[in-house]
């Protein structure tokens, strides 16, 4: 292996002054011992100036404008990967809440049918009206005939009773469930 | 005598209050347009230099540089200060320069494939470039061009940021994200590379030098 050889790949720190002392001193030895060394040291710092003086280009007089018009028009992408991933995220986030809304309805429900005649909106009208209450429907047919107003009364009376016996304050709550949830639809 | 000293202290005060580049993008970034203008005129000549001599092509280098502001412009908040501006901007210009060669070596594929020995023979030379009009210069930089062009994708890179761009190695290592002893080692193959290939030319580039 020659001298130029062995000391090619410092030419470059050597002509940037990035050697440290000593190979410094090998170098610009192997520079005196070494014609080939020289002449391809002296053509790098040649190649090197001249790519430093060589001519700049400018950008076209029109450049700013064409940018400015680029920015301006080029579509904003719609349906762009980020908005694809954010719509879809939403999207199954409504789901799941649609989903738990609908499970905890059911179990609401579930609970007011396991507790009988509670939270029945009829119950109420019952109450505040007998004569069109589910009981006074039985009153029709082959009671008619009979006594209708001791059967009425007494399906009343019955249904009324019904009503105070059982446990008025899970009655009251469901009804008070029952109208809150219907005011939240009104709304 | 008096009024040039004040006018050398009136442009040094202004040189000073030369916002830096991380202070125009900062501005930008809260929706100061023009200091994105001021980005583009202090950019956008020196990095048509950089894709010319990196691509070898100066529309589709201007067409580069107008593809990196624009990206700028779109991401700009992308950008955040632990690096320098000039660094960002750069490895941008760079990518898309990279992308461009290889899009363009496909397409140079796709065309061989379809190049008939008929069509071979009828490439017309250009007759615009007479050898007694044109100026010695103009051809050595071309010819010096075209063996810029004709070097390893990453020795090209590395040699036209440091002996065209100026930057340091440094600043070069953080560009293209590579360690700074492989950038010094490029940048000496790259000039070797490139004196073997214009050794030629050396008697030009002296009597240029002169």
């Amino acid at each position: 292996m020659g001298e130029c050889d062995r000391f090619k790949p410092f030419i470059s720190d050597y002509l940037e002054k990035n050697l440290d002392p000593t190979t410094q001193q090998k170098f610009e030895k192997a520079l005196e011992n070494s014609d080939e060394l020289q002449i391809l040291t002296s053509r790098v710092r040649l190649l090197k100036n001249h790519l430093g003086n060589l001519d700049r280009v400018t950008c076209s007089d029109d450049f700013s404008l064409r940018l400015r018009e680029k920015i301006h028009t080029v579509p904003q992408p719609f349906f762009k990967r980020q908005n694809v991933m954010r719509m879809s995220m939403a999207f199954s986030l409504v789901i799941v809440l649609a989903v738990a809304l609908v499970s905890m309805m059911n179990l609401s429900d579930s609970a007011e049918t396991s507790i009988p005649l509670q939270g029945s909106p009829n119950l109420k009208i019952d109450e505040a009206n007998p004569v069109s209450s589910p009981a006074s429907t039985t009153n029709s047919g082959i009671f008619k005939t009979d006594s209708p107003l001791d059967v009425k009364t007494k399906n009343s009376q019955q249904a009324a009773a019904d009503s105070t016996k059982v446990n008025p304050l899970p009655n009251r709550r469901t009804e008070d469930r029952f109208f809150k949830r219907v005011d939240q639809k009104k709304e | 005598m008096t009024k040039s000293t004040t006018d050398g202290i009136t442009q040094n005060t202004q040189a000073a209050k030369q916002p830096t580049d991380e202070e125009l993008i900062a501005r930008f970034q809260k929706g100061d347009a023009y200091a994105f203008d001021l980005l583009v005129k202090r950019y956008k000549d020196p990095l048509l230099n950089f894709t010319y001599r990196f691509i070898g092509d100066l529309v589709e280098a201007e067409d580069i540089v107008q593809e990196t502001f624009y990206r700028v412009f779109k991401n700009k908040h992308y950008y955040k200060e632990v690096a320098k501006f000039s660094t960002w901007i750069y490895t941008i210009a760079g990518n898309l320069a990279k992308t461009e060669l290889r899009r363009r070596k496909r397409r140079k594929i796709f065309s061989i494939h379809k190049e008939t020995p008929m069509e071979k023979e009828l490439e017309i030379p250009d007759l615009r470039t007479d050898p007694e009009k044109e100026v010695n210069t103009i051809v050595t930089e071309k010819l010096i061009q075209k063996a810029i062009s004709n070097l390893p994708k990453k020795f090209r890179q590395v040699i036209v940021l440091r002996d065209i761009q100026g930057f340091s190695y440094e600043e070069i290592s953080s560009i293209i994200k590579v360690p700074l002893g492989t950038v010094k080692s490029r940048v000496n193959r790259a000039r070797l590379k490139l004196q073997e290939d214009l050794d030629f030319l050396q008697e030009d580039l002296e009597q240029l030098s002169l």
